[in-house]
């Protein structure tokens, strides 16, 4: 796309603007009567509003040919930069060209001259155009049209407060394009937007635009929507503009972002006045009483939300809600968002995982009636929608920017949000100037960890489930590798004594193997000993009928399914056993392995599954995983969270709820029963009997070796 | 000196990325590839960009079935209709799903890195266009040279280019030789419409030209011009296509010039036919390739034959 570029003197300094619609910037600077009435209707927001009122512009200074757009704002940059040495228009016209000149890429692919020729645009010279006055704005159409035009940037500006969108996207967003009859002609949408721009409302710029480093010295193109650097360009002839402009391939997926492609982001409108003090909130425990939570996740909730409430300052660290796996961390996200909107803010709850949208979607709507949600993810229609509560995921959390006083981000050590700096950055643009920012995770990463341990990041830990019951320990089981097993066909005893007790007292197995190719194989290894009434599946990123498959397993039509990594958050199965073969392999860390134990034990009527981590060693990761388990166990403990359901421990006694596994490696054929106080006060019955059927396992603790 | 270590260590990343392994990831499934032996020329090129897997799924055209339209199955249309503005149309692949994704990837999603993909895939066909042309262009000394092309057919495998010398020794034609021994006079492509162009940002069957005439040694000259914006082919069915193809395209008066210019300074024999390469990226009805072919030889002021050079046909 291209727009044109002029220079004027405007409050009281020399300027270059670029623009988009070159009529509306001419009737702004030259004729009052527009201005008077735009500024009327649509308001003047943004920093510096007051300044406005400097008068006309004496004269307009446009260069006749339309720019790329990348180099017409690129070229207002420089000039800016310059504009105090200007003495006089002929200075500025002067100083105009060789703005642009210095804009223009240099250099460029060889060929470049061939493809301009192709194209059959051949560089003109530019002339720079003296223009003192406009005719229009005397007659009353003229005023009619003024009223209509201020009137569209008022709503585009609204439409598009807290987004950053592409020129296409913010057409489709005001109905100027799409499938839907369009409601204004793309000419005047972009009038509007341009106006809204002039008025402060929104501000436009290339998508891709050049850094300028410290000391003028040149920094590389910088993807303006999803943070990307220069390595992530590509450098192509465009047709669009005639030149050789960079796309990202970082955010290539919703959208391509093109140096001459027009990138609209919104200003909010005073966000940090929009927040209202939580002063005239009830107390926080009134407010608490309403989600049914138990004591842990009351005490964290409570702790976030004096966070929350706590006078913001720009920069904030955020906030992070450690809480192990099943401890009902949506809960506690509800209470914050809560508070967020009764102050008339809007919050978002961003997760790298679509299934994770899918799921809360349901589950937010019903908790907060009254209040508009949307969701997005690459399949949503609604894309377009403003609402109270936006569930995104980190992907198209790309396309807004300082929109939401609260932003949530779930899960936010899975694939691909971890390790990947444009979806990071697209979660911190989209928080509001005074926003807050919260992180939610069973297994933060390592530096969050230690940013944690030393004070320096706000934190909450939610140590145990919300049932009460601690997490189920793993045990190590020394197996020969997946690769082994499947060669010689057979299955080490303990292994197979292990899965047939699991699958006795009536639970449901996760078999997690490292590889994609390994799934089949190993379903069908299991096979050859299961009992013949318990189905076994298998799946994996590459399976077609992945839905399918975790749906018969949901069912409980699937007894037992071998999958990889990608069920390893996010499903819930009631009554269920983990075992993880493999689990020396380097794809397994400790937080992956954390997760996959987490799979065990989730549920109120079973909350003491049984989770194996079968290796031929043991490693660092898995190690670390059973010492984080543990430690929280332990922290539940101390706390006073588990529930009392065996011998009233005192003292150390609490050991007696926390299973001690730690000898599970020694003696590796025992199968222990995690959490057998409860079993001794005959809380899990089933547990027993699973044991006096297979008859060959040797309880832990109870038989001992 | 902030600045002079920020300056060693930037040098110090760069040559370990030298001496590591190369980072390459195959386009369409991002696995990293794996360095193995080349079976053929095609592999060796398309090697660099795809994995072993990728490159399985390529449904290759190895048998034309029809002589005109390089369908690989039995082709009605041209039964139908057999006298086409067009000498005949090769096409590298079968429109499969796959391959439809992947041209949807780069058409309209706008990964340029496909481009690149495409037009190595284009290289086979174009191969064997050339060597088809060639023996048409001679058939009484061009049969040895479908031999040999017949004979990669039954092996089933992709014809090399190896089948195509520079220089073809029956045909007398050449890649490299003189405007008149030339195979290509000159490629030349679809065009797309100027808002098609603005919004894509580039002409698909532009790029693809571009690589057939860098491989042909041809000049690549717009010999067609589109008249009015026909909207998208991909959304009607076959007779509104027909129908909608007429009068879209006329001749890009220039380049006509153009070519008729080298023709006349290389001393071509006015009477004798010109053989253009039109390059597109898909030939579903032949609608299109018709239109241009009939738009080119109308307002050509010598001869041409139209040879059409497709990436898939569906």
């Amino acid at each position: 796309m291209k727009g044109f570029l002029y220079a004027c003197h405007w409050e009281g300094r020399w300027s270059a603007f670029a623009t988009i619609s070159p009529e509306v910037d001419l009737a702004y600077r030259l004729d009052e009567d527009f201005r008077r009435i735009v500024e009327e209707i649509a308001g003047v927001g943004g920093p510096g509003a007051e300044m406005r009122r400097g008068g006309r512009a004496h004269a307009v200074l446009l260069l006749d040919e339309p720019l790329p757009l990348g180099i017409a704002f690129a070229a207002a940059e420089l000039f800016d930069r310059r504009a105090r040495r200007v003495r006089g228009e002929a200075d500025a016209a002067r100083l105009l060209r060789a703005c642009v000149r210095r804009a223009e890429p240099r250099g460029g692919l060889p060929g470049l001259a061939g493809v301009s020729r192709i194209f059959g645009r051949e560089r003109a010279a530019g002339t720079v155009r003296r223009i003192d006055a406009v005719r229009c704005g005397r007659a009353s159409g003229a005023r009619e049209e003024a009223r209509a035009l201020a009137a569209a940037a008022r709503e585009a500006a609204a439409a598009l407060e807290g987004r950053a969108l592409l020129r296409g996207e913010a057409l489709a967003l005001l109905g100027a394009a799409g499938p839907a009859p369009a409601r204004w002609s793309a000419a005047f949408a972009e009038a509007a937007l341009q106006l809204a721009a002039l008025l402060g409302r929104l501000r436009l710029g290339s998508a891709i635009a050049r850094g300028h480093g410290v000391r003028g010295r040149r920094r590389g193109r910088r993807c303006q929507r999803c943070g990307s650097g220069e390595a992530r360009m590509r450098r192509t002839p465009c047709a669009a503009c005639g030149r050789v402009c960079a796309y990202c391939e970082a955010c290539l997926l919703l959208g391509r972002c093109r140096e001459c492609t027009l990138l609209v982001s919104g200003i909010p409108g005073g966000a940090s006045v929009r927040l209202l003090p939580a002063d005239g909130l009830p107390p926080i425990p009134a407010r608490l009483a309403r989600w049914g939570l138990s004591p842990a996740q009351y005490a964290a909730a409570e702790s976030a939300l004096r966070w929350l409430e706590s006078a913001s300052g720009h920069d904030r660290p955020p906030f992070l809600l450690w809480a192990v796996t099943g401890a009902g961390k949506t809960e506690m996200m509800f209470t914050l968002i809560d508070s967020v909107l009764a102050r008339g803010g809007r919050a978002m709850v961003a997760t790298p995982r679509r299934d994770v949208v899918l799921e809360l979607e349901p589950r937010i709507r019903r908790a907060f009636p009254g209040r508009t949600v949307v969701a997005l993810h690459g399949a949503s229609r609604e894309k377009w929608t403003k609402a109270d509560i936006t569930l995104a995921t980190t992907h198209q959390a790309i396309r807004f920017a300082a929109g939401f006083e609260l932003v949530v981000i779930d899960e936010l050590d899975a694939f691909p949000y971890h390790n990947n700096p444009m979806l990071q950055y697209a979660a911190a643009k989209c928080v509001a100037p005074g926003g807050h920012r919260v992180l939610l995770s069973a297994t933060p990463p390592a530096e969050l960890r230690r940013a944690a341990a030393r004070g320096r990041l706000p934190h909450a830990r939610i140590p145990v489930r919300y049932h009460g019951h601690p997490l189920p320990v793993p045990v190590e089981l020394r197996t020969p590798s997946v690769r082994e097993m499947i060669r010689r066909g057979t299955v080490p005893d303990r292994l197979k004594r292990a899965i047939l007790s699991s699958l006795a007292r009536g639970a449901q197995l996760f078999v997690f193997v490292p590889r994609i190719s390994d799934t089949g194989p190993v379903a069908a290894l299991l096979g050859s000993f299961c009992p013949p009434d318990a189905a076994i599946g298998h799946t994996s990123s590459r399976d077609e009928q992945r839905a399918e498959t975790v749906m018969r397993f949901r069912n409980r039509d699937l007894r037992v399914l071998v999958t990889t990594t990608i069920l390893e958050r996010g499903v819930t199965i009631p009554r269920s056993d983990v075992f993880v073969l493999d689990a020396d392999a380097p794809l397994f860390d400790g937080a992956s392995l954390e997760q996959m134990a987490g799979r065990a034990g989730r549920s109120q009527d079973d909350p003491h599954g049984r989770v194996y981590f079968c290796a031929p060693h043991a490693t660092r990761a898995q190690r670390a995983a059973i010492r984080q388990i543990r430690e929280m166990n332990a922290l539940a403990a101390a706390r006073g969270y588990l529930r009392r359901c065996g011998p009233s421990p005192g003292g150390r006694g609490h050991t007696g709820a926390v299973p001690i596994t730690g000898s599970g490696r020694e003696n590796s054929g025992a199968v222990p029963i995690t959490g057998n106080g409860c079993e001794n006060s005959g809380a899990v019955p089933i547990t027993g009997s699973g044991r006096e059927k297979t008859g060959a396992v040797p309880l832990k603790g109870g038989v001992g070796r | 000196m902030t600045g002079w270590t920020a300056f060693m260590r930037g040098l110090f990343s760069r040559s370990m990325d030298l001496l590591g392994p190369s980072d390459g990831r195959c386009l369409v499934c991002g696995e990293r590839l794996r360095g193995h032996s080349p079976r053929s020329p095609e592999e060796l090129r398309l090697g660099s960009r795809l994995c072993a897997g990728c490159q399985a799924c390529i449904p290759w055209i190895r048998n034309p079935a029809c002589p005109r339209c390089g369908r690989p199955v039995f082709c009605p249309d041209c039964v139908r209709q057999p006298v086409r503005a067009f000498e005949m149309n090769r096409s590298a692949v079968r429109y499969s799903d796959e391959m439809k994704k992947w041209l949807a990837l780069y058409k309209f999603r706008g990964d340029e890195r496909y481009g690149e993909l495409l037009a190595d895939m284009l290289m086979p066909a174009y191969e064997r266009l050339t060597a088809e042309a060639a023996a048409g262009f001679n058939p009484e000394a061009g049969l040895a040279s479908i031999a040999a092309w017949m004979e990669g057919m039954k092996r089933n495998e992709i014809p090399r280019p190896s089948l195509m010398p520079e220089t073809d020794r029956q045909t007398g034609l050449s890649v490299r030789g003189g405007f008149r021994r030339r195979i290509w006079h000159a490629v030349t492509y679809v065009p797309a419409s100027r808002e098609r162009a603005e919004e894509r940002g580039f002409n698909q069957a532009e790029r693809l030209a571009r690589a057939a005439a860098m491989r042909a040694n041809a000049p690549l000259l717009p010999l067609i011009r589109r008249l009015r914006d026909s909207g998208k082919q991909s959304q009607r069915r076959r007779a509104e296509r027909l129908k909608a193809m007429r009068a879209i395209f006329g001749p890009d008066e220039a380049g006509l010039r153009r070519l008729a210019e080298l023709a006349f300074r290389a001393g071509h024999p006015p009477g004798e036919p010109l053989r253009v390469l039109l390059v597109d990226d898909i030939y579903t009805t032949g609608s299109t390739a018709e239109a241009c072919a009939e738009a080119i030889r109308a307002a050509a002021p010598c001869p041409v034959r139209v040879y059409v050079l497709t990436w898939a046909r569906s």
